[in-house]
């Protein structure tokens, strides 16, 4: 058997490890300062486009209206677009995107038919609306393989970001406003955002402009997953004042935000403990909070949007393997998870998150991909070859991929 | 001395036993070489903060943690699936000989907390008490993630080093 050899570990490794000329770091600072420039809010170049008016905002009510003429656009660096597993297909409603061979596949019905669409530079985008995309060329770094001899591997700068208003038919570059939205547009979607400086931003679907959000939930490191949510706006984080994880909810699309504190869970012990609550819901008002990682399994239910939360008394069958973290609320109250058992990839399901137990899903058989939501109403599972739509959670039906 | 001469000079000092104790924390070599140089750019983008800290080495490795962690919970799937050898984990890097990268491969079967309170103590050297302020919890928490780990971790590698049809059989779980 081989020993607990930790320092031979430490030698190999040590020995091993390629070390980059010092100016490789420096090069590297220009990202980071990229990213924390657009999740601070950062400062905006004077770069003025007239693009038409911008529909996002009317200006705060407790403040005079700014001075007339368009607000002051520039191109944002930086978008996290990765937050949360990706799907086997982005969308919204019955607009479904994929893209395969570097070709956006396009369809508005379902996944009954598909269409072939251009997606110049993009090999990574969110869909906020039924025909609103944002894209990029990826908001990660991008590793050197380890064996790589030819010159490094692009890093993606955050640059270049696109948006289409018109379902992927046309592509512009994308421009952030320096006026704050009051709300999240209707039939749309925020960004995902992740991390001590998320801040929530929205893209207008008629002008495709990007703005943040004037009112932001009071969290430290918040983080919002379009893909867990159907109806409603909720973002996880925790209570500045006690570090205890919190659920912050909004009825009023973002304009005001009301923030419960899980009271029964401990403080993170630093900064640095990222285990917040995994949120979801179907309707806006039913929903689940799912602690994996840092303890137990622990799961919460709220029937009030999120105002209040109760710890239920989860008993998750011996051996159920979550494939999570992330789960989805059902149209009928219940809560839906992948979970891995002895040798196969099944689902655990409960009506009230009082109990669970493993079954198949009725039309989606054979699948271990978590559940996620493509906007409200609308459920996927897949894997590269398979789609299966839900409209309730609870039935399932496959639909064509290109 | 200007910031950005101690960033240099700490890249100089700590970099391969950065890598090194990321690689056992994170089970990747590449991802291990990318948040190391993610925390050192990050010094760079504070200099002054970074002059002010009295260990660079632990601001640095606290940094690198930190990416880590972040970059975690993005691939809380893959990891999960990586534990459930459902995919393989043990990534071959030249010049880490095989056992070593078992070692690896056992230490990413490990919950998160025990990993880096193994990772910290027998790769970092660190005390326990500095593995107890590192992670924020407390000393006898530290001793018996430690005491946990060590077993887990000879069970993981005795469990490795069973028959071949037993290995053979898991893969195709």
């Amino acid at each position: 058997m081989p020993e607990l050899d930790f320092a031979g570990l430490r030698s190999d490794a040590e020995a091993a490890a390629r070390q980059p000329e010092f100016d490789a770091v420096t090069h590297r600072v220009k990202t980071v300062r990229r990213r924390r420039a657009v999740v601070l809010g950062g400062v905006f170049l004077a770069v003025v486009a007239v693009t038409g008016a911008v529909a996002l905002t009317a200006g705060s009510p407790d403040r005079q209206p700014g001075p007339a003429g368009p607000p002051a656009l520039r191109e944002p660096t930086s978008l996290d677009l990765g937050m949360g597993l990706g799907g086997t297909v982005e969308g919204y409603g019955d607009h479904f995107y994929v893209l395969r061979n570097g070709q956006l596949m396009v369809s508005e019905d379902q996944g009954r038919t598909w269409q072939r669409r251009e997606a110049p530079g993009v090999t990574r985008f969110r869909v906020l609306g039924p025909d609103l995309l944002v894209g990029g060329a990826g908001g990660f770094m991008i590793p050197r393989p380890p064996n790589a001899t030819a010159k490094p591997t692009p890093t993606p700068t955050g640059t270049g970001y696109q948006v289409s208003t018109d379902g992927g038919r046309t592509w512009k570059a994308l421009r952030q406003s320096e006026r704050p939205a009051d709300a999240v547009p209707a039939g749309t979607r925020p960004l995902s955002c992740d991390g001590d400086e998320c801040r929530l931003a929205v893209v207008d679907p008629a002008t495709g402009i990007l703005a943040e959000l004037r009112s932001q939930p009071a969290l430290d490191s918040p983080a919002f997953d379009p893909g867990s949510t159907g109806e409603g706006l909720w973002m996880t984080g925790f209570d500045p004042a006690t570090q205890k994880p919190a659920v912050a909810s909004s009825a009023d699309r973002g304009a005001t935000w009301q923030v419960t504190v899980l009271d029964g869970e401990a403080p993170r012990p630093n900064p640095a403990t990222m285990y917040r609550p995994y949120v979801t819901t179907f309707d806006g008002r039913t929903g689940y909070a799912l602690f994996v990682g840092g303890g137990d399994t622990r799961v919460y239910r709220t029937t009030d949007g999120a105002r209040t939360w109760v710890r239920t008394a989860a008993n998750m069958p011996g051996g159920a393997f979550l494939l999570g973290p992330t789960s989805v609320a059902t149209a009928d109250g219940g809560h839906l998870m992948a979970v891995q058992t002895s040798g196969s990839t099944r689902y655990l399901t409960s009506p009230d998150g009082r109990t669970y137990k493993v079954v198949d899903l009725p039309g989606a058989t054979g699948l271990g991909a978590p559940p996620r939501f493509l906007g409200p109403g609308r459920l996927q599972i897949g894997d590269r070859e398979h789609l299966y739509l839900s409209d309730d959670g609870r039935t399932w039906r496959a639909a064509t991929l290109p | 001395m200007d910031a950005t001469e101690a960033v240099r000079q700490a890249y100089h000092a700590h970099y391969r036993r950065l890598v090194a104790q990321l690689y056992g924390l994170t089970g990747s070599f590449v991802e291990a070489e990318d948040v190391v140089q993610e925390a050192y750019a990050r010094a760079l983008t504070r200099p002054a903060r970074f002059l002010a800290v009295a260990n660079p080495e632990g601001w640095l490795r606290r940094t690198a943690f930190n990416v880590a962690r972040t970059r975690y919970r993005r691939r809380w799937l893959f990891d999960q699936l990586a534990r459930s050898r459902r995919i393989g984990v043990a990534e071959q890097v030249p010049g880490v000989s095989p056992d070593r990268v078992a070692l690896v491969a056992a230490l990413a079967r490990l919950n998160r907390g025990t990993r880096e309170a193994v990772i910290l103590h027998h790769l970092a050297d660190l005390s326990v008490e500095d593995v107890a302020e590192n992670l924020g919890v407390p000393v006898g928490t530290v001793k018996a993630r430690l005491s946990r780990g060590r077993a887990q971790l000879a069970r993981h590698l005795a469990d490795d080093a069973a028959p071949h049809s037993l290995k053979t059989r898991s893969s195709h779980a």
